[in-house]
């Protein structure tokens, strides 16, 4: 095995920032090996991946220094064009990087640059889209006409049909549904087994990542903390990478909490778990079911505020978004509404608030039909969140962004004054009160999309993916505040496809998919129906296995998180002797 | 083969048929000669000849009425103003007077001047013949819109040897236009949801709401660009790309001949109709 890039003393500021992005970046990627990169919003995982293409610093201004080498041969010696025949690119959102309307032109493009024959062009076209698992009958679609996990796979084919001798992906499954997500990383497992291409994925999958990798290295504000088989790393380094705001793997947690080995898998998992039950190491305790706890906290005699009857909804010329959707949302209830991409989550949450009407059904708020409410008070009562919080921020300023709302509403100043203070407090926005949006990162700018629609004070906030392609940290401290304001009387609708995330915090799933509700209820319940689990292209978290591999030993655990099912588990002491130790950091 | 432009500048999607399928030369003869003929209209047998015909091809080209129900307000508008200017404005003496109303009548010393409605058999013809021609107009545009796509024009300037970088920049353009349709839904309701409404707004808020909705439009429009030359760069292209092979050849069929010909006869025909020779 070569070395295929070489990394040394690395070092990059983007034109008219102060701080480096990379700081002394060494490393280097063996000819067909996995590599997985890891770390925090911000550690400049994305600016590493401009640089083995030669992008930076061939085409974005800035200092660097250090060398980078692609097959022994310097990025600033040779032209982008030409080391992009070697190494090919996935961004991480699939649209941006859409050039033509056709898929087969998609794919065509980067082929005619390479000046091959049409007979060759069409072959490799075959070959792409077999290694991505997509049918022929995708050529003559629209990019823009596919599924989340489709239009990435066809940014993969695009990529992969130039036979790039090295393909680095950039969080190339951040946005995508459960179902779409194993798509796209199966597509990358097929691409390493049969292809022997050197992978280097920048992903928060780290449960993919300690499966399939040969090696993790993880960055933190431009620098490698740490690099190493995945296992070890997520292991020896598991106070280093909490500390820098990296989760590890779920059954890391769990098998380091238990003291049992650190497995690649959950199937894993539950077999070593099994194992040690069988031998004693592990003792169970008889703890309080989720469900009756999150029945106890529920909100079940509270104020219905929101009611969805026979919710229908049609697009134009005739795509059927809505089924009937009839739904009650009390005052105080924190509620995830997940489900596969397209089915439905987002329509019905612009029903909710107002900015659709639906084609048949009505919405009633505080009793009311939705229809008869005047926009200027509606949004006091229910509101909603964008995904995308470039569309909703406008103003010049961040404090003027958190008042515009208020001063729109006739607020009287000090009111205004008062909110403003509180929520650039809580929001973490501190500091930033004359910083124009524009300049805030993509963190702070979803907490201050979150921040402007709060200052309205609404009653119900609907809440669209607060958590994609952000870290786990900023995931956690987001779904906080949602929390926080749901103490304080709020009623709070989260729609999300992270489901372990979610699970840590909801008192009730409604699962959307085909236009209509297929469940409804407390998450384990929801999440015990296997065919719900299937029709939803759901994930069952770690701890669920788990909690039913221990079935087979008689004990109910009604569990859905880590946390819970470490309640019910642990290690017998004297038992640590068994667990595999890697030497502490 | 998509219709993407139709998509996105009506929401329809037509299914294809033999003249989707046709040569975009072919096509653009189809939408020319329709254009022509509608100059040389003169009375009411060659407007009814030509509406047939345009809209004989909206049919055969599975325009539904749904892509037609958005110009039905714009067609009637037009349609009141043809009928004003010639009952109203300059009323058009004929064989046979249907109304004659005064409105108004003011005796000088030079004479009197008469303002009335008048409607006759020959302001009706004019109204029915100038109306003909701007629905006519608007079938030419809903076809050209249904039966030629982005692609076809990016590949035909690809097959007329226009550099590689004007076809990819038209293809952006195209990708830009839906992108901007979108982002312009998604802003206005996220303004909306913050207070401002553009339903609610008096005139100068409505201008207000729209100075607002330019900020984000023009971040997204940034950041885009921005991602989209990242992409652009990491597949290899460049301004001159130097040797490149091209996949598609447009072929020029016999069915493409004979009905360019048909096509190129059309306008011929409605003017020797128009001169008294047919």
């Amino acid at each position: 095995m070569g070395k295929v890039i070489e990394v040394e003393s690395l070092r990059w500021k983007y034109s008219g920032r102060d701080t480096y992005v990379l700081k002394d970046v060494n490393l280097h990627v063996e000819k067909g090996e996995f590599v997985g990169i890891v770390g925090p919003s911000g550690a400049g995982k994305t600016t590493l991946c401009l640089c083995f293409v030669g992008i930076i610093p061939q085409r974005i201004p800035g200092e660097f220094s250090g060398c980078v080498k692609v097959f022994g041969r310097s990025t600033t010696d040779v032209d982008t064009t030409e080391l992009a025949k070697y190494v090919g690119l996935v961004f991480e959102d699939p649209e941006t990087q859409f050039i033509m309307t056709t898929v087969e032109d998609e794919l065509v493009i980067g082929l005619e640059m390479l000046n091959l024959p049409p007979e060759e062009i069409r072959e490799r076209i075959r070959w792409a889209l077999d290694i991505v698992g997509l049918p022929m009958e995708f050529l003559n679609r629209s990019p823009l006409d596919l599924s989340g996990g489709e239009k990435q796979r066809v940014a993969i084919a695009s990529i992969l049909a130039r036979q790039p001798r090295i393909l680095v992906l950039d969080e190339p499954t951040s946005d995508l549904d459960p179902r779409d997500k194993e798509g796209v990383l199966s597509a990358i497992v097929r691409i390493r087994k049969e292809l022997d291409m050197t992978i280097v994925l920048v992903t928060h999958e780290l449960d993919f990542l300690l499966k399939y990798a040969d090696r993790v290295i993880v960055l933190s504000s431009g620098e490698i903390i740490c690099e190493g088989e995945p296992r070890e790393v997520f292991t020896r380094y598991y106070d280093v990478l909490k500390k820098i705001g990296v989760d590890v793997p779920e059954v890391v947690e769990i098998s380091r909490a238990l003291k049992v080995p650190p497995p690649r898998s959950s199937d894993e998992l539950c077999w070593l778990v099994d194992d040690y039950l069988s031998k004693g190491l592990l003792e169970v305790k008889e703890v309080k079911s989720a469900t009756e706890e999150i029945t106890q906290q529920c909100s079940v005699g509270n104020e219905v505020v929101l009611r969805c009857v026979d919710v229908h909804h049609v697009y134009p010329p005739n795509i059927v978004a809505l089924r009937g959707v009839s739904l009650e949302f009390r005052k105080g209830e924190y509620v995830a509404l997940v489900g596969p991409n397209g089915s439905g989550k987002t329509t019905l949450a612009k029903i909710l608030c107002g900015l659709l009407r639906p084609t048949r059904g009505d919405v009633l708020v505080k009793g009311v039909s939705v229809t008869k409410w005047r926009k200027r008070d509606l949004v006091k009562v229910v509101n909603y969140v964008f995904q995308n919080p470039d569309h909703q921020l406008f103003c010049r300023s961040v404090r003027e962004e958190i008042e515009f709302g208020p001063r729109q509403l006739g607020l009287p100043s000090d009111v205004v004054e008062r909110r403003v203070r509180e929520l650039l407090e809580v929001f973490g926005l501190k500091g930033l009160e004359n910083e124009h949006p524009f300049f805030l990162s993509k963190g702070e700018r979803r907490r201050l999309a979150l921040a402007a629609t709060l200052a309205l004070d609404p009653e119900v906030i609907i809440v669209d993916e607060p958590t994609t392609g952000q870290d786990r940290r900023t995931s956690r401290e987001i779904m906080d505040l949602l929390k926080e304001l749901r103490d304080r009387g709020h009623t709070v609708i989260v729609i999300t496809h992270d489901i372990p995330l979610a699970l840590e915090y909801v008192d009730r799933m409604v699962v959307l998919c085909n236009g209509m509700v297929i469940a409804d209820g407390v998450p384990s319940e929801v999440l015990s129906r296997e065919d719900i689990v299937e029709k939803a292209h759901l994930v069952i978290p770690c701890a669920m296995k788990v909690a039913r591999a221990l079935r087979k030993h008689g004990v109910l655990a009604d569990v859905i998180t880590t946390r819970e099912l470490l309640k019910y588990l642990k290690p017998r002491r004297g038992s640590e002797e068994a667990m595999m130790n890697f030497p502490a950091a | 083969m998509g219709t993407q432009v139709f998509h996105t500048l009506l929401g329809i999607c037509a299914k294809p048929t033999w003249i989707h399928r046709l040569h975009v030369v072919t096509k653009l003869v189809i939408v020319m000669s329709l254009s022509i003929s509608v100059i040389m209209v003169g009375d009411v047998f060659s407007a009814i000849a030509l509406l047939l015909l345009s809209g004989t091809l909206l049919y055969l080209s599975h325009v539904t009425l749904g892509a037609l129900r958005k110009y039905v307000l714009v067609f009637i508008g037009i349609l009141q103003l043809i009928a004003l200017s010639y009952t109203l404005i300059t009323p058009l003496p004929g064989r046979y007077v249907l109304v004659d109303v005064e409105l108004l009548r003011v005796v000088a010393e030079r004479g009197v001047f008469v303002w009335r409605i008048l409607i006759t058999d020959e302001s009706l013809k004019y109204i029915f013949i100038l109306g003909s021609k701007f629905l006519v107009m608007i079938f030419t545009a809903v076809l050209l819109l249904n039966i030629v796509n982005e692609r076809e024009l990016i590949w035909g300037l690809r097959s007329i040897k226009c550099p590689y970088v004007v076809a990819v920049a038209l293809a952006l353009v195209f990708r830009g236009i839906s992108l901007f349709i979108n982002d312009f839904f998604v802003v206005r309701d996220a303004i909306s949801l913050r207070g401002l409404s553009l339903e609610e707004a008096s005139l100068p808020g409505k201008l207000r709401t729209y100075f607002y909705m330019l900020i984000p439009l023009f971040v997204l429009m940034i950041r885009r660009s921005y991602e989209v030359s990242l992409a652009l760069e990491a597949r290899g292209l460049r301004i001159r790309p130097g040797k490149v092979s091209t996949y598609y050849r447009m072929t020029f069929t016999m069915r493409d001949l004979a009905v360019s010909m048909v096509f190129v006869l059309v306008p011929v025909l409605f003017y020797l109709h128009l001169i008294g020779f047919v």
